[in-house]
Parts: C-alpha cells; structure tokens; sequence
C-alpha cells in the first residue's frame, strides 16, 4: 500500500519536473497577419530554433495568425512581443498607440505579392488593372464583359479583419469598396479551395498560395507576380514596440529574419525578399535598433 | 472490522434522533438551501449583467451613428454621394448591356456552332467593341472625378468632425475656413455638369453606333432596343439629381428617424468604405431568415415523422436504437459539421448540378458550394435532435385513453394517428419546431463556414434559385468582425447592435413557444 503512494509521489514529482522544465525556456509570441503567420514565420522559427539549438537549449514560439489588425492591436496592448502586419497603420491606430505611449517601428520583412487567381478552365491569361477594378467593384458581373466567356462572376475576397482586404482595396480598386457581390472567406487557403471548385470564379490569394495545382495566375497589364514591377505587391512588416522592445531573444529573432539566411527561407516560400522592393522607403533594420 | 463500525450508527440511529442530530441535519440543510439560492442569483445577476452589458455597448450605436450622419452631411460627402448615383445608374445600363454581349455569344457558340477563334472575329470588331468597352470607359472620366471630390470631402471630415483632431486643434465648423472648404465643393458642380453632359452625349453616340449592328435573332435585337429605351431614360433622370443637388442644404438637420431607418432598412452593410461605413441590417436579417426557413423546411418534416413514427408506430427495438441514434446527432461539434458540409455535401450539390441531366432546371448548374442551402441543410441537421425529443415528449404527454377510445371506436391506427393524436399534440410540436428555429438562428460555425458569407439580399426574384445563392447571417458577421473593430468605434456598436436584435429574436422564438403551449396546451386535459 504504502509502496504504491510511494511511488504516485514519485512519478507526480517527475512529471511536475517535466512540466515545470519548458517554463524557464524563452518564448517569443508573434501575432498579426495570416499571410505571414500561415507559412513564412513558423519556417522562418523553425530554423532559427535549429540554429541556437547549440547555445539555448529551450527556445519556443507562440504564433497565433488571425490578422493584420489584430497585430497591431496586440502590439498597442502589449500582449505580444513582435507584431505582424500586411499593411500600414491606420490614423486611428496610430493615435491611440500614441494615447498608450508605444512607439510602433514596422521593419520590412519581405514583400507579397497579390496574385489574382482564376480557375484553370478560364480562357483569359491577364487582364488590365482597370478590369480588375470593375470585376471586384461589381461594375462588371459577367465574364462577357472581359472575355469570350459567359456566365456571372463569383468573385472571392479575404475578410475585412485581413490586412490583405485593405492592401488589394488600395493597390488595385483605386481605394474604393468591393461590389456587394463578394464572398468574403476567412483566410487564403479557403480562397484557393474556393476558387479550385468553382468554373467562374475570380480571386486574390498571397503569391506563395497562388502556386498550386488548381489555380491559373492571371498577369496584370501583362506583368506576372514574379516579376518586379507587379502592380499588386506591398511590403509585410513585422510591427515591435520601441519603447519596451527588451526581449534579447526577439530581437535576435527579428535580425535573423533580416539576414541573408532568413531572406533566402523568405524567397523559397514564394514571397519576395524585403530588398527587392520598388521604393525602399521602408525601414531599416537600425532604425530599431 | 469495517462493517461493524458501519453497523454501528445504523442501529443506534432511532434511539439517538435526539436534539442535537435534528438541528445538525437542519443546519446541513440550510447550507445546501444556501448554496443553491446563491447559485440561482448568481446565475441571474450575471445574466442580468451581460444584458445590461449588450445594451449599453449596442445602444450607443444610435447617437454615433447620428454624429456620423451629421458628418457625413455637413461634410459635403452627402453631397458627393448624391453626383455618385447617375453613376451607379450607369454601370447598371451597362449591365444589362455584357449580358446582350453574353447571349450573343452564347447563340453564336451553341447555335451556329463557331470557334472561339470565330466568335471573336465576328464580336470583336471595332465597331461592336466600341459600344460595350466604350459604353463604360465613357463613364471613367466622371469616375476619377468623383473618386478626387470624395476624397475631398473625407479630408474636410476628418479635419473639422473627428473627435480627437477637433479638440486638438480647436477647428470648428463655423470658422471661415470650413465655410471655403465646403465651397469649394460646391464651385465643382459646373465641372461635375460637364463631365455628365459628356457623358451622356458619348453615351448617346455609342448607343447610336449599335443600331447599325446587325443582331444575330430577333430576341437579342429586342434587347438591345430596350437597353436603347432603358438608356434614354438615364438620360432624363440626370435632371433630378441635378434638382436634388440645386437644393442641397449643408446644414439641414438629421431627422432621428433617419438614424433607426438607416440601420433597420438598410440595404449596404460595409464597414470600410470610401465613403461613409454603413450599417443595415436588412441583408443579415434575411441571409439568418432564409438560411433558417430552409432549415426547418427540410428538418421539421423528418424529425416531426420521426417522433410520431418512434412513439406511435416502432417497436421496443427499433425504439432502442433510433431515439440514441438521432440525439447523438447534437453530440457532434459543430464545426465538424461545417468542414463536412463544405467538403461533402456543398461540393455534391455542386457536382450534381453539373450533370447534363438535370441541366432543364433552371437554377442549375450552380456556382458556389457555399450557399444559403448547404448552410440551411447542415442546420436542418443540427435543429433535428431538438425538434424530434421535444416533439416525441409532447405526443407522449397525449393521454393513452384517447388513443384507446379512437381505436375502441374502430379507427384504425393511421386515423387514430393523424386525426387524434398529432391535433392533440400539435401546440407541443409548435413550440418544438420554434425552439428548433431558436437553435437555427443562433448557430454561428456552420454558417460562417458554409453559408458563402456575402452581404446581399438574395434576389428572391429568381425563384427557387435563390436558395444557392450565397448570404451571410447575423451570427457570422460577429463572429466575423468582431475580432478587427476598434473598442467603442461605430463598427464595435453596429455589431452590438445585431447582438440585440439577436437576443429579441430568440426572446420572442422562445416566449412565443411557451405561449403556443400555455394557451393551446391546456385543451386537452
């Protein structure tokens, strides 16, 4: 009897041992934009993990996803450590970080590129900026008014809580509102799935998830994705608070993302690397520092 | 040893009731009344909480929407938006003009039997592509005008209406300053007459050069003259937008009515717009609604016939294994049931709307998967365990003397079915089907995943086919947005406000089965 209490107490003392261990370890939590956090990041810490594996033991990382303004509404609160956003601030964001005392610095990750993908059956290879326009305002509803083809268009969105909603809105519809007509799906997977599934359909995905069987990459005024003078590209920021920014590990983090190594993960999943960009007005990596 | 020290109270117990024993077992009591009296005012004061929460954060929506309209007004982006809709006029002629283009190339392909090589060298001539590219380019100059004069007038929102600048700098709207701005707007309206009568007089040439057109059949060339007669009319309409910017008043008051109006009917739910964010209900109201309808269309059928089936008809076996099998149902998360629905069952419709044999209906072949039937058939799913139980319940509450004295009259069991039991049952079922409908309207996953979640109203025009088109419900649209809305802005209010529409929706669901059953239930005993 007593040797069984013995030994409960025994393995509960090994398993508080085990539990307890990851919690000295260090943990960077980054939130924001799906069209980081889906793919890039979780790579980009992966090999960042296997690269101090030698001198820390225990480096772990909590990434949650769900949007750019939720990144940036974390990074005001305080409730995580580096931020991810797929767009520029908005003025009432950046009022009340002010109201809060945080200073939001955006250093450039890397830069996306929007493709705007059709389903493969679709004749048309391209289209003109003003034609993306009309189709995703709703100005035209057939594929009769762009192409030889006929039937309503079935045009598929991201969300208004993705940065990507507002970046595609700005890039290409001039800033004006979608049509009414839109599907607005929770995320680019679901898009590409969408769009895969549906004989008229038209959409917009992040390049990296644009490659895929399943889906035909439309140019724009002739200009493919790949090539750098896209008209939908936007830089991705990671989004830090300078004025509490003391976590040596994710700073370490941040400047491994920005070395050539991190660049080189940035570029194999299709996104492109943040020196590419047309106007480097962003900024730099001692700008934080 | 053990069982002798259990004995042992056991047999002393009669003797030993003394006092003491009877005012420890009250004192028992009297905490275990305690601690559930507490639970039950806890239950209600955080109950009362959350409603008291809902209305204070949902309430508020009406005065900032009253500020956003006086904004909107004063701001001239009132004014902008009025010189938007011949516009919108405009692009919806040209509609109807892609969809001629689209029948002339449908007949050219299935009825003379071109290539698309052919096609194009018959529909691409210059002539043809000047009316239906022309038709709409014409529009863009008067585009890129409004698009500058809108932005405009948001700089003189933000400048003199938004709160936290207008404290900052001390801007008011009577200075001379606001008084240029708006002005200046207004000085526009000779360039704005401009660009329109351009318009109108290049419309009217390209509508022109069509005429010569030989149309391939009579019926598209029917269509075309009533595009013409339906063109001429656009024509006319420019002159009462014109009256209606002649009497524009900057500082006329917002009527109230126009606060509740514009979010009980209206028809735009856009939280980042280029002009002003709008917030109608009426397009979630009728997603939830059809979505809903649909929903109880396919379930209340199954599951009313099931109860009646498990009560009256099926034997102890069969009893033993439909009722556990269909409650089990309501075990199943609910997100489960959406991945299946988008997966499974939204992808066979799809499929199924594609074979050439059912190609005579004339809602088929459908586009989307997501659409108000697959969200509609999934929720019939989940509502079919809560119908069913509660209408097995009540035709089980129908006295067996009734069904004995039916069948001692010599009805047989199908007369004794339908004509006794279910009418004796009936106020049951009601309240069953409307508390199924209770169920429906707040289901959130499933519709978010497999309702297609866009903001119109379906164009119930169409008939039948208007159940494939995709809607978005209440319950989405704040699972939806309320991750991305800034505390106590106008979006965070407007979702609170669907919240309470919700909350009054399922009160009056719930309070109406109660009524069925107090006022028609008691009949029958």
């Amino acid at each position: 009897m007593m040797s069984i209490l013995r030994q409960i107490i025994k393995g509960t003392v090994l398993c508080t041992a085990l539990v307890a261990l990851p919690l000295t370890a260090e943990t960077v939590i980054i939130k924001g934009s799906d069209t980081l956090g889906a793919k890039l990041i979780p790579l980009l810490a992966e090999s960042f993990r296997a690269e101090k594996a030698s001198t820390l033991s225990n480096i772990s990382f909590e990434i949650a996803a769900e949007g750019s303004s939720t990144g940036i509404a974390s990074i005001i609160e305080g409730t995580t450590d580096i931020g991810m956003s797929s767009r520029e601030l908005a003025p009432l964001e950046l009022s009340q970080a002010r109201a809060k005392k945080v200073a939001i610095a955006q250093i450039q990750i890397a830069r996306d590129s929007l493709a705007v993908v059709v389903h493969p059956t679709n004749s048309i290879d391209g289209l003109s900026m003003q034609d993306i326009e009309n189709l995703f305002c709703g100005d035209i509803q057939n594929w009769a008014g762009v192409s030889l083809q006929t039937g309503n268009t079935s045009v598929y969105v991201r969300n208004s809580a993705s940065g990507t909603y507002r970046a595609f809105s700005d890039l290409a519809l001039s800033g004006r509102d979608y049509g009414q007509e839109v599907l607005s799906m929770a995320g680019n997977e679901q898009i590409a799935e969408e769009i895969a599934n549906n004989t008229h359909s038209i959409g917009y995905v992040g390049f990296a998830y644009a490659d895929r069987l399943g889906l035909k990459i439309l140019s724009i005024d002739g200009i493919m994705p790949q090539e750098p003078d896209y008209a939908l590209s936007r830089p991705l920021y990671f989004l830090i608070n300078q004025n509490n920014f003391k976590k040596p590990i994710a700073r370490e983090f941040v400047d491994f993302v920005l070395s050539p190594k991190g660049q080189a993960i940035v570029e194999s999943v299709y996104f492109l690397p943040a020196t590419a960009a047309r106007n480097t007005n962003s900024f730099n990596s001692e700008s934080w520092k | 040893m053990r069982e002798q020290e259990k004995k042992q109270p056991e047999a002393a117990s009669p003797f030993e009731l003394n006092a003491k024993a009877k005012h420890s077992k009250k004192a028992k009591d009297r905490s275990i009344k305690f601690f559930f009296r507490n639970c039950a005012v806890l239950t209600i004061a955080i109950l009362t909480l959350i409603t008291v929460f809902l209305f204070k954060e949902g309430l508020g929506f009406f005065t900032q929407e009253y500020d956003a309209l006086v904004s909107y007004r004063q701001s001239g982006m009132e004014y902008v938006d009025i010189q938007q809709q011949p516009i919108d006029t405009y692009v919806r002629l040209h509609q109807n003009l892609i969809r001629i283009r689209a029948d002339w190339i449908n007949h050219l392909r299935e009825v003379e039997q071109l290539s698309v090589n052919q096609v194009q060298a018959r529909i691409e001539t210059s002539k043809v592509n000047d009316l239906f590219f022309g038709y709409l380019e014409a529009s863009y100059p008067v585009r890129d005008y409004l698009a500058s004069q809108l932005d405009f007038a948001k700089s003189v929102e933000q400048k003199y209406f938004t709160k936290n600048l207008k404290t900052e700098a001390q801007w008011s709207k009577d200075s001379t300053d606001y008084q240029k701005a708006i002005q200046q707007i207004q000085d526009q309206r000779t360039e704005y007459s401009r660009l329109i009568d351009m318009l109108a007089l290049e419309a009217k040439q390209r509508v022109r050069s069509g005429i010569l057109i030989d149309w391939p059949n009579e019926k598209i060339s029917q269509q075309y003259t009533e595009f013409v007669e339906a063109q001429s009319r656009f024509t006319d309409s420019l002159n009462s937008t014109n009256l209606q910017l002649d009497t524009y008043n900057f500082s006329q008051p917002v009527a109230f009515k126009n606060v509740f109006m514009s979010f009980l009917t209206g028809r735009v739910w856009s939280s980042s717009s280029a002009s002003k964010d709008q917030y109608g209900l009426l397009p979630l109201l009728t997603g939830s609604l059809s979505i809903s309808i649909i929903a109880l269309l396919i379930a209340v059928p199954f599951s009313v016939s099931a109860a009646i089936y498990l009560n009256q008809i099926a034997g102890p076996t069969e009893r033993n294994i439909i009722k556990p099998y269909i409650e089990f149902i309501s075990a199943i998360p609910s997100v489960v049931i959406g991945f299946f629905g988008v997966a499974v069952f939204g992808q066979g419709v799809l499929n199924l709307s594609n074979l050439p044999l059912l190609s005579w209906l004339p809602f088929f072949p459908i586009q989307e998967r997501l659409n108000a039937l697959t969200a509609g058939a999934l929720l019939a799913l989940m509502a079919t365990p809560t119908i069913f139980t509660l209408a097995e319940d009540a035709i089980n509450n129908v006295p067996g003397k009734l069904r004995e004295a039916s069948l001692a009259m010599g009805a047989t069991r199908l007369q004794t079915i339908f004509k006794v039991i279910v009418p004796s049952a009936l106020s049951g079922i009601i309240s069953a089907i409307m508390l199924g409908f209770g169920r429906i309207i707040g289901e959130t996953m499933v519709v978010l995943l497999c309702a297609g979640n866009r903001i119109k109203i379906p164009d119930f025009m169409e008939g039948i086919g208007a159940v494939f088109e995709p809607v978005h419900t209440m319950t989405g649209v704040i699972a939806q947005e309320m991750g991305e809305v800034v505390q106590g802005s106008l979006h965070y209010r407007a979702l609170f406000m669907v919240g309470i529409v919700l909350f009054f929706l399922s009160l009056i669901v719930n309070y109406s089965a109660q009524w069925v059953l107090r006022k028609y239930g008691s009949e029958r005993n």
